[in-house]
């Protein structure tokens, strides 16, 4: 086969549609009925394992409805190809993912736009969450809807390192003497090789915005990261939760730069350990959920009746006290707990959480983005470092 | 001249030369590491720390929390269904394409080489180069059939090649003798060739079981909405939150299941194929 | 002609390997040509360059093949060492048909288990605070923790020894067996000493089984997600890790790239391996 023929059958695909194709699709149109579950009371949402609860009983209290929870791995690269070239919208309701995926998908046509008045919590959400640039599109229009969100650190014992409450700066993970080879990163671009630009803008280094890096100012953080990587700053890199968790927890590394449950496990577990706060500022996420195109009528309706739920105090309750994670409406969490008559020690833990978060988003941060504007030469660029 | 080979066969080479201790010496290195961190693995999932690096304090905790979430049976069911048709497909085309390689005069090289191709290349880039070649070029869902296809192409090659090594040294001579008394081609077939190269065949099958059975590289793109176990317990590595109830418990029943299927497989196989 | 009775039909593999074509090898023809077109938004893009290979060649991403080549041509010579004589001692030197049903049994257990599973264990007992450290300074061997001995190159090809020696042993197991015992009779009748007869008699007979073994090892190993990524701590960058970092960034074309450079070395070796012996198998018979 001629490389031609290749290329304008992928341009015509539809006209294969009646091809050989048709025998193997109607092998598989079992699985895929399109939008023969629309009449069911299921909603069907493709999203991380993060925003996953336990179970969804409350959910299912609540709205009537039946949730059926996919889980995929927050992967962009994989992500996209589902959205895009799998067409998960004809089987999905909700898509839930890390934000800054509509400055690829939403504009594009992939999502649609958010109707605040079909929700009915919307107006409860404070403006600067719903602001986040992880929502609304280049195009400035509101995709997405905030789901959960955190500002992350890193995580460092006790004794070892620094006092619990001090003040430190990201020089502690990436330029430190006295810790050559107690120091794990997380294994990826999209938070260390920011995380180490704030430390360089710190410093007083020329960056404009460390989450959307121009391939020179990428360069310059590699540059410094493999400068420290030669001098053996870095132990290792982790790629998941468990890994990190075991990584701190048994001392392999001193300072991790981590998510913030992995502190709490720890800290459940009895180690001395703590999320640092940090002088230059944080790595802010948020993972937020957005609304397929091809949704529509009484699947619409279904989608947003769902997001009402996670904008409300069952879901932002359960958030806070299992993960310590920020949600929409952290007042409502605090309500719900209270009125469902939740331990005290549950409730001081929700406290606790709205205090934390509101010290930390006064700080200055950045909002990770997964797709910036020159992503290859990013990628090149810690690959560049990987290899050093 | 040839005598059945295989594994019934009684041996009585050379029994008094010390490489019989080197062969025992060295499966015993092989054997221990392959079995050190599966050991770990078992006392771990009693232990409070799964993680750390030392056993104890212990508990049935993490069994119990395995017992309380069963999501994990329906991926289980759905990867020992694609493993078990894998395994007969592969093991079937394996035999018809095997035992053809020996009997073509020319291009024989050539043919291998292209039956082994698609296991050079990343899992990964294997898997992302099915899914847009079946979705994207031929607009096709992924389920069930594309994971079968996936797995296929990935456990193919390693039961193709079992089934080689067996036939390459089979002398077909032995069929010329079997059609001159009068066999017909089916019956030369299963009560001569069969047997003769049963060893390969039953090898490559299990070896196509299980690599279906752990494949994730390229079931990750191939899957649709189809849960197996390798993905399932991948997705649940991703979340924020620990899933050592699932890794080291679910590995251990899993394990006691295999030493039992293991056992009994190759007693019906090889114990009574005795004499 | 007159064609002879064991003659197969040539229709039944023959249309086998016309299918395989369009499952499996269509695929990597695409592959190929990923490499050298670029794609938007899963269209192929008709404008052919060789961009991706100076990119991989430029950015030293083509070190990850030499890495990943040097890991597995290690571990493969030690699963080789270690896999040959206990095959040969399974298939010949134990009588006992319990025994060598054990053997295979233990062999194929470990494989229903799940790779990740398996080798995440290895890290608490390799850790700085783990286990073997505590003997090693207990004994007095080291008197600080030593730290190459996780994530490391070295504890890569600890790892990967493990699950990568039964797809070894199989074949070799298989090959072994297929040799007549008599005609190693025969080689000792003649005066032969087992060296002798193992090199020139039983090694000659197994290629095909050694051959496979290495295809089974090697191969995989190229493209092995998993050890490296749990074991390597990011520290040792093999191609699967490189691709898959690609991928998540939608950067086909690059990692098209990087494959076709892996397949065409690949080829290129078991290319020359198979002339190779193809040539011995002549000289012999000359």
């Amino acid at each position: 086969m001629t490389t031609s023929k290749i290329s304008s059958r992928l341009s015509r695909r539809s006209v294969l549609k009646g091809g050989v194709a048709l025998g193997a699709a109607a092998l598989a149109a079992p699985y895929y009925a399109r939008n023969a579950f629309a009449a069911s009371g299921k909603v069907r949402v493709l999203g991380v394992t993060t925003c996953a609860l336990p179970n969804w009983d409350g959910f299912a209290k609540d709205t009537g409805l039946e949730m059926d929870f996919v889980a995929i791995n927050s992967d962009p690269g994989l992500y996209v190809q589902e959205v895009v070239a799998n067409e998960a919208g004809d089987d999905y309701d909700i898509f839930i993912f890390d934000g800054g995926i509509e400055d690829r998908l939403g504009a594009s046509g992939h999502f649609q736009v958010l109707d605040p008045s079909a929700m009915e919590l919307w107006g409860d959400v404070s403006a600067d969450v719903k602001s986040s640039p992880l929502l609304q599109g280049v195009d400035g229009a509101q995709y997405g809807a905030p789901i959960v969100f955190n500002a992350d650190s890193f995580g460092y014992w006790v004794g070892d390192v620094a006092a619990a409450d001090e003040e430190l700066s990201w020089g502690m993970v990436f330029e430190n003497e006295k810790m050559l080879g107690k120091i794990s990163l997380e294994d990826t671009w999209l938070t260390t090789l920011p995380n180490a630009a704030l430390y360089l803008l710190g410093k007083g280094a020329k960056i404009g915005d460390p989450s959307n890096m121009t391939p020179e100012e990428a360069k310059m953080v590699a540059d410094f990261l493999i400068e420290r990587k030669k001098a053996g700053q870095f132990r290792a890199f982790w790629h998941s939760y468990e890994e990190s968790v075991d990584m701190l927890g048994n001392k392999e590394v001193l300072i991790e730069e981590c998510w913030e449950p992995v502190v709490k496990q720890l800290q459940r577990d009895g180690k001395d350990v703590v999320y640092a706060n940090c002088k230059e500022g944080y790595s802010k996420w948020m993972i937020g959920a957005y609304l397929p195109s091809q949704a529509e009528g009484e699947r619409l309706e279904k989608a947003y009746k769902a997001i009402d739920w996670f904008l409300g105090g069952d879901y932002g309750a359960q958030i806070a006290v299992n993960q310590g994670y920020a949600t929409a409406n952290p007042a409502a969490s605090l309500k719900f707990a209270t009125d469902a008559g939740w331990d005290a020690d549950k409730i001081g833990a929700i406290e606790a959480n709205m205090a934390k978060v509101e010290r930390k988003m006064a700080l200055p941060h950045y909002w990770q983005n997964s797709s910036p504007e020159h992503v290859e030469a990013i990628e090149a660029e810690w690959s560049r470092f990987k290899q050093a | 001249m040839t005598r059945r080979p295989g594994i019934n066969l009684i041996p009585h080479w050379s029994e008094r030369h010390s490489w019989k201790r080197l062969g025992l010496v060295a499966g015993v290195i092989a054997l221990a590491i392959i079995y050190l961190p599966i050991l770990w693995l078992v006392v771990m999932s009693f232990s409070a720390e799964p993680l750390s690096g030392f056993p104890g304090p212990f508990t049935l905790e993490y069994y119990r929390e395995l017992m309380a979430q069963p999501d994990w049976i329906g991926p289980l069911l759905n990867s020992l269904a694609i493993a078990a048709g894998v395994s007969v497909v592969a093991m079937v085309t394996a035999t018809v394409v095997g035992r053809a390689i020996p009997r073509i005069g020319r291009g024989r090289f050539g043919i291998v080489g292209i039956m082994l191709l698609p296991m050079m290349i990343p899992g990964v880039v294997i898997g992302t180069a099915l899914f847009l070649y079946f979705r994207v070029a031929l607009d096709m869902k992924m389920g069930l059939w594309s994971l079968f296809l996936g797995h296929f192409v990935w456990a193919y090659p390693f039961a193709f090649l079992s089934v080689l090594i067996v036939a390459l040294r089979f002398d077909k001579v032995l069929l010329d003798a079997a059609a001159d008394l009068g066999s017909g081609p089916i019956e030369r077939f299963w009560r001569i060739e069969l047997p003769l190269i049963k060893d390969g065949v039953i090898a490559g099958g299990l070896f196509s079981f299980l690599l279906s059975f752990n494949e994730i590289a390229r079931s990750i793109y191939l899957k649709g909405r189809t849960e197996t176990l390798p993905i399932y317990l991948w997705q649940q590595a991703a979340s924020h939150s620990s899933h050592i109830s699932l890794i080291f418990p679910l590995n251990v029943l899993i394990l006691l299941a295999s030493i039992l299927i293991v056992s009994l497989a190759f007693w019906v196989l090889f114990g009574r194929a005795k004499g | 002609m007159f064609r002879p009775p064991t003659q197969v039909d040539p229709k039944g593999h023959g249309s086998f390997v016309l299918i395989w074509s369009f499952a499996a090898l269509l695929p990597v023809v695409g592959l190929v040509l990923w490499s050298v077109l670029s794609m938007q938004n899963f269209r192929l893009v008709w404008e052919p360059s060789l961009q991706a290979y100076y990119d991989v060649l430029a950015s030293g991403r083509w070190e990850v093949t030499v890495r990943t080549l040097r890991i597995a041509a290690i571990v493969t010579l030690i699963e080789i060492v270690l896999a040959v004589p206990f095959a040969l001692w399974i298939a010949k030197g134990t009588r006992s048909i319990a025994v060598r049903t054990t053997c295979l049994g233990l062999l194929t257990i470990p494989f229903f288990l799940s790779l990740a599973s398996r080798t995440i264990v290895w890290r608490g007992i390799l850790g700085l605070n783990g286990p073997l450290n505590a003997v090693l300074m207990h004994l007095g061997i080291v008197d600080q923790p030593l730290d190459w001995l996780l994530f490391s190159e070295f504890s890569v090809v600890l790892g990967l020894i493990g699950p990568y020696f039964p797809p070894m042993v199989f074949p070799l197991f298989l090959a072994f067996a297929l040799i007549d015992d008599e005609v190693l009779e025969a080689s000792k009748d003649l005066g032969a000493p087992p060296s002798f007869t193992f090199l020139h008699v039983i090694l000659p007979l197994a290629m095909p089984g050694l051959g496979a073994g290495i295809v089974f090892t090697f191969v995989p190993m190229i493209g092995d997600p998993v050890v490296p990524a749990l074991l390597g701590g990011g520290n040792v960058i093999v191609l699967s890790a490189s691709v898959q970092s690609l991928l998540r960034i939608l950067n086909y074309t690059v990692a098209a790239a990087l494959s076709v450079l892996m397949l065409a070395i690949l080829v290129a070796i078991i290319g020359a391996a198979g002339a190779l012996s193809a040539r011995m198998a002549r000289g012999r018979l000359a």
